[in-house]
């Protein structure tokens, strides 16, 4: 589903490079962890896999298209079958939660009648079917990531990138996404998250990959944190 | 993709009322630049008018001197006098009979009439109606005695002709064209058409930046709505578009105030200029032209407002 093949970046005005001479494999249906220290490289890989960032060297596949060589109007599609969340969730204030679901498929064109079948569908598998009225200034940090979550994962995309997703929640808050990431992956969509969070790698025991100074130095199936 | 209209309409709605001081200013100066550049239409179609109905209607006039403005020498008892009075009123009558028949026998003139002091005074009289202080200070002696001389050419050639033949002859005070009656408010057109496009452009220029300003704060209010969007693979139009959809809305919603002042100018304004005399006369626009300046006002506003947005989102938004 991604492969990467000698993939290297590096930041304007920065002596190391964020990422050097990558080659990661994952396949369809896998749940990664990215780990390491920050600055080791897991946000400019998820960035690369979104076309946020170019590569300097290497080639980048999703679903079997090197990306590296997709013209700009097409990164859009790309971007449709891969679905982001983040620490800081990136949900717009001023929208309740269905419209905040709602705006992934509205700006890809989604006709009004499959937006209000869809929707509710997606916010009642994130266990949020009764706060959809509700704008993201009255839920808890969880509920919000759990709106990124529906947002992210309405257009059925066939990877979910997720970076530092449990960073700004309570343990046992982290735990209801981890399970909800879980559910997700069990319907074939392959997740790679970037984190810090030992107790979560340690207690889900998925495939590890680490980084450090942007090489990949671990890549372990059924890992442990360190 | 296409952009479903319903969203298209709720987004630049927000957008506008988001930043409503600044879309109300930018709307304003762009009624400004527009109004100035409706005017300076107006005034242009106005004065071609005007020399249309004078190239039509065209005619020259030459204007007598009577060499004794006081007749009663003539009849006084002073021997001498009297005969210099008389003979001078026979050298003006033999001139003013030379003149009618080099007239009737020429073959470039269609009709000329002689106009007598008393014929003067009437339209005089009629000219001033409203303006009794005026005629206060005339009589009908003081009236000049004139030629009214229509050509049977239009040709300005022809007039200048007829003009250098009697301005200097005795008896002659001057020979008048309507074409001076043109020149004199095409020259005022001319400059008050400057000025205005003059301040039109700059205007225009005022109206383009502010948009383009316009469009900057809203990418910038809307950066993380632009980002999301982008992420769950929104295209580079479907973002674009809303951006460019409220300059252009800005545009032509300061056109039409724009074409509105321009009516009320024709409407309110033009007549009371012509009423300051018969020569501007013609200066308000009929139905016809001020359809055609209205058009070229929206498409104007319009194109503003396209172009200010579409250099504003190719800098800013990177989407």
């Amino acid at each position: 589903m991604i492969r990467l093949e000698g993939v290297s970046k590096r930041y304007e005005g920065q002596a190391r490079p964020a990422l050097n001479q990558a080659d990661i494999d994952i396949a369809k249906g896998d749940f990664v962890f990215l780990v390491g220290p920050s600055g080791s490289g897991k946000s400019t890989l998820l960035r690369l896999l979104t076309k946020q960032e170019e590569p300097d060297r290497g080639r980048i596949f999703v679903a079997g298209k090197d990306i590296a060589q997709m013209s700009a109007w097409k990164v859009p599609m790309l971007r449709r079958n891969i679905g982001s969340i983040f620490q800081d969730f990136k949900l717009l204030p001023n929208k309740t939660v269905f419209a905040n679901v709602a705006f992934a498929l509205e700006v890809i064109g989604g006709s009004r009648k499959s937006i209000a079948k869809q929707v509710p569908v997606i916010c009642e598998l994130v266990g949020l079917e009764d706060k959809m009225d509700k704008y993201p200034d009255q839920l808890s940090g969880g509920e919000q990531q759990r709106v990124s979550i529906a947002r992210a994962f309405v257009n059925r995309p066939l990877i979910m990138l997720a970076d530092e997703p449990t960073g700004n929640l309570d343990p046992q808050t982290s735990i209801g996404i981890m399970r909800l990431l879980d559910r997700i992956n069990k319907t074939g969509t392959t997740v790679v998250m970037a984190t810090h969070d030992r107790g979560i790698v340690d207690t889900m025991r998925k495939r590890v990959i680490e980084l450090s100074h942007g090489s990949l130095v671990r890549d372990e199936a059924r890992g442990n944190y360190e | 993709m296409a952009v479903r209209l319903d969203y298209l309409v709720r987004e630049t709605t927000n957008n506008l009322a988001r930043n409503l001081s600044l879309t109300l200013g930018t709307i304003l100066t762009v009624t400004i630049a527009l109004t100035l550049v409706g005017l300076a239409l107006v005034s242009s179609q106005g004065v071609g008018n005007l020399s249309e109905r004078y190239q039509k209607e065209v005619e020259f006039i030459i204007w007598l001197k009577d060499p004794v403005s006081d007749r009663s020498a003539c009849e006084g008892s002073d021997e001498v006098a009297r005969a210099e009075c008389e003979s001078a009123v026979a050298r003006y009558e033999q001139t003013k009979t030379l003149i009618q028949k080099d007239l009737d026998s020429s073959e470039a003139v269609e009709r000329a009439d002689f106009i007598n002091q008393e014929q003067t005074f009437i339209e005089f009289q009629a000219y001033y109606a409203e303006s009794p202080q005026i005629l206060e200070l005339v009589t009908v002696e003081s009236m000049p005695e004139s030629f009214k001389v229509v050509p049977k050419s239009t040709d300005s050639g022809v007039i200048e002709d007829f003009r250098e033949r009697y301005a200097d002859e005795p008896g002659v005070r001057s020979v008048s064209a309507a074409e001076d009656l043109i020149e004199d408010v095409q020259r005022f057109s001319n400059l008050s058409g400057n000025l205005m496009r003059i301040a039109a452009i700059v205007a225009m220029i005022a109206s383009s930046l502010l948009m383009y300003n316009s469009i900057r704060t809203a990418v910038f209010s809307r950066r993380r709505e632009i980002e999301v969007m982008s992420l769950v693979g929104a295209t580079k139009w479907f973002i674009r578009v809303p951006f460019m959809f409220e300059a252009l809305f800005q545009g032509v919603v300061g056109a039409f105030v724009g074409v509105f002042f321009v009516i009320v100018t024709n409407i309110a304004l033009l007549p009371r200029i012509e009423d300051i005399g018969p020569r501007f006369v013609g200066l308000q626009l009929g139905t016809g032209d001020l359809v055609v300046i209205s058009v070229i006002l929206l498409v104007a506003g319009a194109a503003l407002g396209s172009l200010a947005s579409l250099v504003a989102v190719s800098k800013y938004l990177d989407a």
